[in-house]
């Protein structure tokens, strides 16, 4: 009788164990992520340099200029364990002058992708993140 | 001495049977050291899983039932039944019970086909409920009953079903039990039919996660071995009376 007791007690908890990880995993694997609030760049108009001395006026994707001197970070979707998940993915991209509260970004390989703003740690290259404001 | 020199002995021959077991959960808590990165790993990581052990939980359960429903009213009537060629009968079902699961894969394939049935729970489920082990099992214990009580219900009411609900299932409780246990052990560890039958992931089974695990990252496949031991287990342990004497036909 008390081993069928034990056994009893040992059959609830698992259950339970299973129904509350079923429910809850999601919300405690975006615990454990580094928060993150990413910032989808707009198209601006700038004057660029040519080579030369001219200037020319150009629409390129802008970032908020005090980022200027801060490691960049995009965010990325992609597919772990059978889910979509959002990376951090360092990114080397040349920035041009800044003009006023923006600074242009002229590299040819940046296509828009949402930059990170701001994280509650340190980022680093491939570490996957929760991001509140994602679309 | 020589005692127990035999009794370390056999001992030693018990604890080679769980060793396995013992690794298992054994390496479930190891990642280089001792570590919970394993389980962190499968169950905040791998949200796939638990789609995968509630289908296996659903497929088995549902499965059992149906397929007692079916087999005993057809072990039932095999036993009770004055039709000539009875035996022949038993005899197929026998010989179905000892093919090979192979053999009959590719028919059920075509079968489900045909019906528009593969890639759905109905594929899994359906094929499953009318296999021969459950019949084979509940007749040669029914070749045991009491006629006499048959006889005497017989002359209570025309219903057969109440018969079998009332009289029958009463006397067979052991045995349905025995039964029960060893088919939802069976369906809880098929593979075979999800990998053929299913495409999507969202209806696979555990068994089909274990096997894929080695593409999920983290080192999620002896935990998942752990969990996966356990309902069955959990089975075994509370029904071990009415198994020792349901196996006894």
């Amino acid at each position: 009788m008390r081993e069928k007791k034990g056994l009893l007690f040992f059959t609830l908890f698992f259950w339970l164990f299973m129904i509350f990880f079923t429910l809850f995993s999601n919300n405690l694997h975006n615990c454990m992520l580094t928060k993150a609030e990413i910032y989808y760049p707009k198209m601006r108009m700038f004057y660029l340099k040519d080579g030369t001395d001219n200037e020319v006026r150009q629409k390129c994707y802008a970032i908020p200029a005090w980022m200027e001197d801060c490691d960049l970070f995009i965010a990325q979707t992609e597919e772990k364990n059978g889910q979509e998940r959002i990376f951090a993915r360092n990114i080397q991209v040349k920035l041009g002058e800044k003009e006023g509260l923006f600074c242009p970004i002229i590299s040819n390989d940046y296509f828009g992708e949402p930059l990170i703003l701001r994280s509650e740690n340190v980022l680093s290259d491939g570490e996957e993140i929760y991001v509140k404001n994602w679309r | 001495m020589k005692k127990y020199l035999l009794k370390f002995l056999f001992l030693m021959s018990a604890l080679l049977f769980i060793l396995p077991i013992l690794s298992t959960i054994g390496m479930s808590f190891w990642q280089e050291k001792l570590s919970l990165q394993p389980w962190i790993d499968l169950l905040l990581d791998t949200p796939v899983f638990y789609k995968m052990f509630w289908n296996s939980m659903f497929y088995a359960s549902v499965i059992t039932i149906l397929e007692l429903c079916v087999a005993t009213p057809c072990a039932f009537g095999l036993v009770t039944s004055k039709i000539r060629g009875k035996k022949i009968i038993f005899m197929i079902y026998l010989i179905l019970m000892m093919m090979p699961l192979q053999v009959t894969l590719l028919p059920n394939y075509i079968g489900l086909r045909e019906m528009g049935l593969l890639n759905t729970r109905a594929g899994i489920i359906f094929p499953m409920i009318f296999s021969a082990f459950g019949i084979v099992v509940l007749h040669q214990y029914m070749l045991n009953l009491d006629e006499a009580q048959i006889e005497a219900a017989r002359l209570e009411t025309d219903s057969v079903i109440k018969i079998l609900m009332y009289v029958v299932a009463p006397q067979m409780k052991a045995c349905i039990i025995a039964t029960s246990v060893f088919l939802f052990a069976e369906c809880f560890n098929m593979l075979e039919q999800p990998m053929l039958f299913l495409k999507e992931e969202r209806l696979q089974n555990l068994t089909v996660f274990m096997m894929n695990a080695s593409g999920y990252e983290g080192n999620v496949l002896f935990p998942a071995s752990v969990i996966f031991l356990i309902p069955v287990s959990i089975l075994y342990l509370y029904f071990n009376d009415a198994l020792e004497k349901g196996i006894k036909l």
